[in-house]
């Protein structure tokens, strides 16, 4: 079957299995699951460029997509949670947004610098390592983010952009204006990195990005800088990442430490495998389906257990989660739409 | 001293106790073929590794083209014309031959990130020069019909053909093949060897390792021989090969 038979077979049964199961609240599910599987695209694209294109082990997504977040929402007008203070004054948001994807690309430097240098496990280890450091610091400097109690009021910088047709259009149909809007600027942003990078990928750099990915000694002895190679495409991927937390938090509408936690990293990653390594809108499929999965199983659970609590839930929802991934390294190891013959799950 | 094209002066290199390189001279002057021959074990590829900067000598000094580059990154040694192979195969296996030889053959300042977005118009016309100079050299190795397939798909041959034909985009003033006809078959090494004599002929100067002898003797016009990491032998081939060291040390039982 061709790959794009497959895509649209599943996003058609995925649809109408929430039009059929969910009945009136249809609209607002299907919203909620669009949003967040373009948020969790977005990332993956970002660990794609990483990992895909440059063979980098990125286990520390969560760090440059906090950063990112924390970056823009400090800088424009919010208040910090817990009778915190209310900070009235800060940059417009487009400027905000640059800057915070500046800081996580200046991370991705920061980070790449001394590990980029080494063998690809050592990233792996020195990623998750960052991650759980910036996590830490975030919640003990409790006077800048808040601490635990996060930061929170600033979303209006985001709605106040947004047209009056979409707050019609939401509250006519009983779904959430703001969550439409952050979702649809999710979707646009999806489809400008996309375009951007369906450039790069055929040119000389994302050539250059693919050969690093296959024999860095061989680079180096055809007189490319592999090091600096990486850098650049680490820093892009790390912005890319900072995007996608930007609009993380911009949806939840509050910023807490605890959002970017290392599990946030791992569903990124289960979202890139299973829409596949290296293709270019695989990871966003893949987040379109993982996404039903963690939002559709409570149908599922219901059926298996009497009245389910939360715990029982979260706890089939992994299950399942884990069991297509499985299914999907045996029978389709490079995820729905990658190349066979680009298999990339394998780092030197 | 900087009429050499590459000038060694006193290399040495060690792992642990092992003294892998201990080479006192060892000069390239002219356009010339030279095999670097040994037991194995007696440090050739570390040799090259040093050279080719790959690995960093304990001590000595080592000059390419007037330039000392004993601390040289590198992929900055590469760019001055020391272009090198490997003794395995070093292809890009999930790109496709072409794409193996557009990578080689671009320029850094097209590979930079901003210019690859803005694509002006002279990334497109050395992308266009590009696929001229490799359509010449894929026809040269006999590899114009795989252009288009990945390179893992390509025979232990073909990638080594591959491999040379790389580094032919780099336009290399200095070409070191590590065992070049290591795995290959007899017609295709001719093949190889023919290759390697007419690039000599086009002033390209050839570094060999190579432990077929015959061939060795045939195409080069200098053979070195290293033993224990020191070089024991070095002169034109029929002076070698009747060394009484190196028949010690490898040849043996060569002499009919």
């Amino acid at each position: 079957m061709k790959k794009s038979t497959i895509a649209i077979l599943l996003l058609t049964s995925i649809f109408s299995y929430i039009l059929l199961f969910n009945g009136s609240g249809s609209a607002r599910i299907f919203v909620n699951l669009m949003t967040f599987a373009g948020i969790y695209g977005l990332a993956a694209i970002g660990i794609n460029v990483h990992f895909g294109w440059t063979g980098l082990l990125n286990f520390g997504h969560a760090a440059f997509m906090g950063i990112g977040a924390y970056t823009t929402v400090l800088l424009i007008p919010h208040t910090l949670g817990r009778e915190g203070d209310v900070i009235s004054t800060g940059l417009p948001l487009p400027l905000a947004i640059l800057l915070g994807l500046i800081a996580s690309a200046l991370l991705g430097l920061l980070l790449g610098l001394p590990t980029l240098r080494l063998r690809g496990d050592y990233l792996a280890i020195v990623t998750i390592a960052a991650a759980e450091i910036f996590r830490l610091l975030v919640r003990d400097f409790e006077d800048i983010t808040g601490g635990v109690y996060g930061i929170i009021l600033f979303s209006d910088a985001l709605q106040d952009y947004r047209p009056e047709i979409i707050t019609e259009f939401s509250r006519s149909n009983g779904i959430s204006p703001a969550q439409v809007w952050v979702g649809l600027l999710t979707l646009i942003s999806i489809i400008i990195v996309l375009a951007i990078l369906a450039r790069l990928k055929s040119s000389p750099w994302g050539r250059a990005l693919r050969a690093v990915r296959e024999d860095e000694d061989a680079v180096r002895a055809l007189g490319k800088n592999a090091v600096w190679l990486k850098l650049q495409s680490f820093m892009l991927g790390a912005a890319i990442g900072g995007l996608s937390g930007i609009f993380l938090v911009f949806n939840y509408g509050t910023v807490q430490a605890s959002i970017f936690v290392p599990v946030l990293t791992f569903y990124v990653w289960a979202a890139l495998i299973l829409g596949g390594v290296g293709s270019l809108s695989g990871p966003v499929l893949g987040a379109i389906v993982f996404w039903l999965i963690i939002s559709g199983t409570d149908s599922l659970t219901r059926i298996l257990f009497e009245s389910p609590d939360g715990q029982q839930l979260a706890g089939v929802r992994f299950v399942i989660v884990g069991l297509l991934i499985m299914l999907c390294m045996i029978f389709r190891p490079s995820g729905i739409l990658g190349k066979k013959e680009e298999l990339l799950l394998d780092v030197k | 001293m900087s009429n050499n094209l590459l000038s060694v002066k006193s290399l040495k290199k060690s792992f642990g106790g092992l003294k892998a390189v201990d080479v006192k001279t060892f000069d390239i002057n002219k356009n010339q073929i030279t095999s670097l021959i040994g037991p194995n074990g007696a440090g050739k590829t570390t040799f090259f590794d040093l050279i080719t900067r790959f690995q960093n000598a304990d001590e000595g000094n080592i000059f390419f083209d007037g330039v000392e580059v004993t601390k040289m990154n590198t992929y900055k040694l590469a760019r001055l014309g020391m272009v090198r192979t490997f003794q395995l195969t070093r292809v890009f296996d999930r790109m496709s031959v072409n794409e193996n030889m557009q990578f080689a053959g671009s320029s850094t300042t097209n590979e930079g990130l901003i210019n690859s977005l803005i694509q002006k118009k002279s990334l497109k016309k050395e992308e266009i020069e590009l696929s001229e100079k490799i359509d010449n050299i894929l026809e040269l190795i006999n590899l114009k019909e795989m252009k288009n397939a990945y390179a893992r798909e390509l025979s232990g041959g073909q990638k080594k053909l591959l491999e040379l034909g790389r580094s032919l985009m780099k336009n290399p003033k200095m070409l070191l093949l590590d065992e070049p006809l290591a795995g290959v078959n007899p017609k295709l090494a001719d093949q190889i060897l023919e290759i390697i004599f007419d690039l000599s002929n086009k002033g390209v100067n050839i570094l060999m390792v190579e432990h077929n002898i015959d061939a060795v003797m045939k195409i080069s016009e200098r053979v070195v021989v290293m033993a224990e990491g020191q070089i024991i032998s070095d002169g034109k081939p029929d002076v070698v090969r009747s060394d009484k060291k190196v028949i010690e040390a490898y040849l043996g039982v060569s002499d009919e």
